[in-house]
């Protein structure tokens, strides 16, 4: 019996010690029946204990009752009870309650939303609240409801299930006209001469990202130093979007570096005029080094009138010694071409079409000698606002580029010879998670040249191998006789997995495919394959990327012309995104 | 022929004389058999007459005799097994009856005894079909007096059990029963008790039993009679008693005395009434005091009340004529507030009503007093008239109310265990408050009450003075609404913020969107739309200085709010010149100006304006702010010129030079200020610090600091957003550097496209 009693004895005290280590004592006077994640900060007692000796000794009870809903409704805890004891004021917080549904209803047009989906199972706390609210509006703002909000609550009879009442507000097409500059821009600059770097067409749905991409144009081209769109609704109503910002001084030089494995190091120094003349045409030069490379480049963006913003001359002047595995060469040119951008709905389009005279003497590789060429180039670019928008964290978007470039050895030119490039980017954010978890990508290439005789410069033949296309292969290394291709194509793929590990650290898995051939459209065996592996890791000042490929050929032999023996082929580069 | 005309007389004569004498043995047949007063023949002709007006009659004699009990008295004993009367609202029977009645006949026609009569059982029946005839004016009460031929000298009538029942539109609306009990009382007086047992079915009255004795007695000249009754709800907290005692003089008023009381929510309340009706029932003067008790309010707000509401002495007179006019004077109704409240505040009030019509006039009264709590008076006079479209309402223009507190810890003390209690760190003022109200009537369903307030409120470090004028306007027009307008202006303001470490500004308010009990999830259009304009400013050359252990000296703030209830918020805020600790250094705030910007949504900018000086021993630093609250823009100078990073490197370590570790912080710190990926809050912290590390994720825009807390603690001070970062081609790490992102248009490589690239720039404008 004793023993019994003893045990029982036991027992007790070690539910008591139990219930005494559950405990969290806040303060004399105030302490919490089981512990909450995190504890209370010391800035969150300060508004729930007296401070003694200031115009805070004194708290009331029911100030304290109410700063604790807060301090718990951010860890989660929607329910305390409060009990007032011998010992003081007793709060058991409850249980913590998490997202299990998320509901909307609303108050305008009924709009499918299409929120990121990571929020099933997080606590809901105030600031989630905040997160749903900001995610819906946004989405809505970048869905042609410009004053759309929203209001997340949670009712007790429904726990976990967050009900966002959405006010959608006016669908609302955006006009040019809406924009009003705030007055410190006006001076520098007219509504019309802006609308060149609008990512949004007139009267069109409004498009809350657009502005941002547009903001992001805007001090991206240095014409601003700061830019910002403020979206301003009167009843629901978009009434007018102001453009504030400070604008900086015109001219701008630049010295940057980057490196990678194939170029060791690359330099880069440039002079920019960004507000030549009325219409702000911009002025540029360049010079561009890196072990395989060396530019100089003087460029103009000459927009010759206000009414047709989008429309400039573009002469371009250059001098470039390139210094690759199979050729040397030094080229002067210089073209001249009217160019123009189109802002389409999903994108930018950018058409170039000029002569450009070009001087070529290769040193080394195939076609030694001394080449002038005048060509008739043009170019068609294309570049979705929303790889744009993420230029420099790329999740998703297309981009893709078509060139044609033509010359008659009739026309001042020694060789007749034409030559078309094209280029297509897509990625994919897997899910739609916000932030990303897996970003797929593809990137496709297809380069000809047909010529008549006479010798080629080197940028007519195609070389693969290298971080952009085949990272298998080391840079330019096919074809292996060093001649180069008149055709080529590359498919590559890659899979980035952003959220697998800390720190900004994102590996990722590739595999590419190739082929060239001698003749215009024509490929010939082996096919090149690149599988491998590699890691991204976003650093404070800029990406760094590294792959590690195994180069293979497939259905022909591994030497001769085309073959090449498979290795192992590694790439580190900084600044570089798939 | 002749002898036949000599005869014709005498055969007259005796025919007359034949009849004469069968017409007074018929006329004397019932003194001789007097039960041919009942005789079926007889009742046959009454039923006959009855029904001519509407009524029938139904009879199941048991037993009938009429006999002489004396010279001149003639005694009924009749027994029957149910006699009903049948009109067309009403029905009433009576069942196994026996009883005996004795009139005498001369010298006049007199009812001598009655009874003993006892009824088992009766049974009347009430229809109310909607047929109503209309109420031309109040009906005066009938007040019969007895005539002579109905006092007998004995009374005995008993019926034992009458049920009562009563239909409005065929649904029984009220279920009952009573008995009747009627003797002869000493000095020949009548005494009856009617006790009554009622039950309502119907769901609009509160109370559903009652229990009601009602007893009377006439007297020589006059009628005594006593009510009393209880009537109760389905539950008991709901109680109406009645005790009334009067008398009835012939060709003179109804006096009556009594209380009329009970349990309303549980809480006793009693009237305690005299008063007069006049003898044709047109004009009734009542006097009236009484009390409910604090019972009745709900429990957070009875503790205040010491003890009942008294209503003190009150005069209303009613006259019933075409139209009911009740008058009301010298009412006074008192409230016992609480120890801690102090005093008894009293409102009297006059007026008039005129019923059906809903009109008349009110004017009340709160004299000049003074309790512990407050001191105030007030008037307010007001004509009403309801009318098709509501309520007609002229209010007097010279109302007004005048509060004020004058000792505002006695309102602290009061409230301080409510939920209502003056929060920190107001509740350690002290001062006055004072509240005037006008009226300012406007048409005739609008209402303006320009008001004003004052407060003047210390304590040792803290003041908060204030002069507001507004205007409370009401409108019970189509839809009620009430709009208040005020204009608050600091003449002085002190306050102190708790103490706090930099570790976080925590969240203090619950957020509403949560609601920890069951609500409704939707709501209707509120019966009261209320709205309000409210605008809180300093006087022109007013601080309000709010000190913190953070700051070396009170922050001197002016500040222009604008609140409305159907408007975004909107404003300014101007932290004026004043010496800060930042960076481990005095420095000097110039100016900090915030701008709330309405953009029509939920989140409104608050854009920012300011700049701040530090001075060290070799150099001065200014920084500037600009941009938005969540996304500020810093810019910094120095005299002599230092670079941006040794300019940070100032600022976070005390020193230009430093080491590798130090320097990546530096990078951190300018990244992220560069990407305007801190908030000004956390901004703040950060200058507040003392740093030891600093590092950025550009991809969450996550700053992380280490910085010297006692131990060493790691604060995240993440300011970013999350959604859609703004990020570009060209993304700035710090004033001069920045990584540009490009997508080239080809190279010469033949190669193609290559992908996207990026160079780590320094840039100059210039």
């Amino acid at each position: 019996m004793r023993h019994r009693s003893l045990y029982k004895l036991l027992i007790v005290l070690m539910f008591l010690g139990v219930q005494a280590a559950a405990m969290e004592l806040v303060c004399p006077g105030l302490s919490l029946s089981t512990r909450v994640s995190p504890s209370l900060s010391q800035n969150e007692k300060t508004f729930v204990c007296p401070s003694p000796e200031s115009a805070w000794a004194s708290i009331p009870r029911a100030q304290i009752k109410r700063h604790l809903r807060a301090i718990l409704q951010s860890r989660g805890h929607h329910k305390p009870i409060f009990e007032v004891r011998a010992e003081g004021l007793v709060v058991d917080p409850g249980p913590v309650s998490r997202v299990n549904e998320i509901e909307f209803r609303f108050s305008g047009d009924s709009v499918p939303m299409t929120l990121p989906q990571n929020w099933k199972g997080r606590p809901i706390t105030p600031s989630l609240l905040n997160e749903i609210e900001r995610s819906s509006a946004v989405d809505l703002q970048n869905r042609a409801y410009p004053c759309a909000g929203a209001r997340a609550t949670v009712f007790a009879q429904r726990p976990g299930n967050v009900v966002v009442q959405v006010d959608t507000g006016a669908f609302t097409k955006l006009k040019f006209s809406d924009i009003e500059l705030a007055p410190s821009l006006k001076k520098n600059y007219s509504s019309a001469l802006l609308s060149r770097y609008y990512a949004f067409l007139n009267n069109r749905p409004f498009d809350q990202q657009m502005l941002l991409l547009t903001a992001q144009r805007f001090e991206g081209t240095g014409l601003f130093e700061s830019a910002y769109f403020i979206p301003q609704c009167e009843n629901g109503n978009l009434a007018r979007v102001s453009l504030r910002g400070t604008v900086g001084l015109p001219r701008l030089v630049r010295v940057g570096m980057g490196f990678d494995t194939e170029g060791i190091v690359k330099a880069r120094a440039s002079w920019r005029h960004v507000r030549l003349g009325a219409n702000a045409s911009t002025l540029e030069m360049m010079v561009l080094a890196s072990r395989n490379r060396q530019e100089l480049t003087s460029s103009m963006k000459w927009y010759l009138s206000t009414p047709a913003p989008r429309f400039y001359l573009m002469p371009v002047l250059s001098g470039v010694h390139q210094f690759e595995q199979h050729f040397e060469s030094f080229s002067l040119g210089f073209s001249l071409s009217p160019a123009m951008t189109f802002e389409l709905p999903t994108g930018q389009l950018e058409l170039v079409l000029g002569p450009a005279f070009q001087k070529n003497f290769t040193v080394r590789g195939p076609d030694q000698g001394d080449i002038s060429l005048l060509m008739l180039e043009s170019r068609m670019v294309y570049l979705s606002h929303s790889l744009e928008f993420q230029a420099s964290d790329p999740l998703e978007g297309t981009s893709w580029q078509l060139s044609v470039a033509a010359t008659d050895r009739a026309i001042l030119s020694d060789v007749s010879a034409w030559r078309m490039r094209f280029f297509f980017r897509r990625l994919w954010n897997i899910g739609g998670y916000e932030p990303a978890r897996v970003v797929l990508g593809m990137r496709l290439s297809l380069n000809s040249t047909g010529h008549v005789g006479g010798k080629l410069p080197p940028d007519f033949r195609f070389y693969l191998g290298g971080s952009d296309n085949l990272r298998g292969f080391s840079r330019l290394e096919l074809p292996s006789n060093g001649l180069g291709a008149l055709s080529s194509f590359y498919v590559s793929t890659e899979a980035r997995f952003a959220a697998l590990l800390p720190w900004g650290l994102q590996p990722l898995l590739f595999a590419d495919v190739g082929a060239a051939g001698d003749s215009p459209f024509e490929f010939h065996s082996p096919l090149y394959v690149s599988p491998g592996f590699g890691l991204r890791w976003s650093s404070p000042i800029g990406v760094f990327r590294a792959t590690l490929g195994h180069g293979f050929s497939i259905g022909g032999s591994t030497s001769g012309r085309w073959g090449r023996p498979s290795h192992w082929q590694l790439f580190v580069g900084y600044g570089e995104e798939f | 022929m002749a002898e036949q005309n000599k005869k014709s007389p005498q055969f007259l004569l005796r025919g007359f004389l034949l009849t004469s004498v069968v017409v007074l043995l018929l006329f004397l047949s019932p003194v001789f058999f007097p039960n041919l007063l009942l005789s079926d023949t007889v009742m046959y002709w009454v039923q006959k007459i009855l029904i001519s007006e509407g009524v029938a009659l139904e009879l199941q004699w048991k037993q009938r005799s009429v006999r002489w009990r004396a010279w001149g008295e003639l005694q009924f004993d009749v027994g029957f097994e149910k006699v009903c009367v049948r009109a067309k609202k009403s029905d009433v029977c009576f069942h196994e009856g026996k009883g005996t009645l004795v009139v005498g006949l001369f010298p006049v026609f007199k009812i001598e005894e009655l009874g003993p009569l006892n009824i088992a059982r009766a049974e009347l029946s009430v229809r109310n079909e909607g047929e109503n005839e209309k109420v031309k004016g109040p009906s005066s009460p009938t007040v019969v007096s007895l005539p002579t031929w109905l006092r007998p000298r004995r009374v005995d009538v008993q019926l034992k059990q009458a049920n009562v029942e009563i239909f409005e539109d065929q649904r029984k609306w009220i279920e009952g029963s009573l008995s009747l009990m009627c003797s002869r009382a000493k000095a020949g007086a009548i005494r009856c008790e009617i006790p009554a047992r009622v039950n309502v079915a119907s769901n609009d009255f509160v109370y559903k039993r009652m229990n009601a004795r009602l007893e009377f007695e006439n007297k020589s000249d006059h009628w005594d009679f006593a009510l009393k009754g209880e009537a109760s709800g389905v539950a008991t907290s709901h109680i109406l008693s009645v005790d009334l005692k009067g008398t009835k003089k012939l060709g003179h008023e109804t006096l009556f005395q009594g209380s009329v009381g009970g349990r309303w929510n549980r809480a006793p309340w009693q009237l305690r009434l005299q008063g007069a009706l006049s003898d044709e029932g047109k004009q009734l003067d009542l006097t009236t005091r009484g009390f409910v008790s604090p019972l009745a309010l709900e429990k957070k707000y009875r503790r205040h009340l010491k003890e009942s509401i008294q209503l003190q002495k009150c005069s209303l007179s009613a006259s019933f004529e075409s139209n009911t006019s009740v008058k009301m004077q010298g009412c006074t109704l008192e409230v016992p507030l609480a120890a801690g409240l102090g005093g008894r505040p009293r409102f009297e009030w006059e007026g008039e009503v005129v019923l059906p019509a809903q009109r008349g006039r009110l004017a009340v009264t709160l004299p000049q007093q003074a309790g512990k709590l407050y001191a105030g008076s007030g008037f307010l006079s007001a004509r009403f008239e309801k009318r098709e479209k509501g309520m007609h309402l002229k209010v007097d223009p010279q109302s007004t109310l005048s509060i004020e507190v004058p000792r505002f810890q006695k309102v602290v003390a009061l409230l301080d265990d409510s939920p209502f209690a003056v929060p920190a760190p107001f509740n350690a003022l002290s001062g006055s408050v004072g509240v005037q109200l006008q009226a300012q009537p406007e048409g005739s369903t609008k209402l303006k009450l320009p008001l004003s307030l004052k407060t003047d409120l210390r304590s040792a470090r803290q003041a908060l003075k204030l002069d507001g004028k507004g205007m409370f306007a009401i409108d019970w027009g189509a839809e009620l609404s009430g709009k208040l307008e005020l204009d608050l202006v600091v003449l002085e303001g002190k306050f102190e913020a708790p103490p706090l470490s930099l570790t976080g500004v925590p969240s203090i308010l619950p957020d509403s969107r949560i609601h920890p009990r069951q609500v409704p999830e939707a709501t209707g259009p509120d019966r009261f739309a209320f709205s309000y304009v409210l605008r809180i400013r300093t006087a022109d050359k007013a601080r309000v200085y709010v000190a913190n252990n953070l700051l070396p000296q009170p922050l001197p703030l002016g500040f222009d709010f604008n609140i409305q209830s159907e408007a975004p918020f909107t404003g300014t805020l101007t932290v004026h010149p004043v010496r800060v600790m930042l960076f481990r250094r005095e420095a000097r705030v110039r100016q900090l100006h915030f701008s709330w910007v309405p953009t029509g949504k939920k989140a409104d900018v608050v854009e920012l304006r300011g700049r701040i000086d530090v001075n060290y021993p070799d150099y001065s630093v200014n920084v500037g702010v600009t941009g938005t609250s969540d996304r500020p823009r810093i810019s910094l100078g120095s005299s002599p010129p230092l670079t941006r990073q040794e300019i940070i490197a100032l600022l976070l370590f005390g020193d230009e030079s430093l080491g590798s570790e130090q320097q990546n912080s530096v990078s951190s710190f300018d990244a992220a200020v560069a990407q305007r990926s801190l908030g000004l809050a956390a901004l703040y912290i950060l200058a507040r610090t003392p740093i030891q590390s600093i590092s950025f994720d550009p991809r969450t825009q996550a700053v992380t600091a280490n910085v010297r807390v006692g131990q060493n603690t790691t604060v995240n001070l993440t300011g970013g957003s999350q959604g859609n970062k703004r990020v570009g081609f060209s993304r700035r790490i710090g004033k001069n550097w920045a990584v540009t992102t490009e997508v080239p248009l080809g190279d010469s490589t033949g190669s193609g496209p290559s992908g996207i690239s990026g160079f780590l720039e320094w840039f100059n404008r210039f």
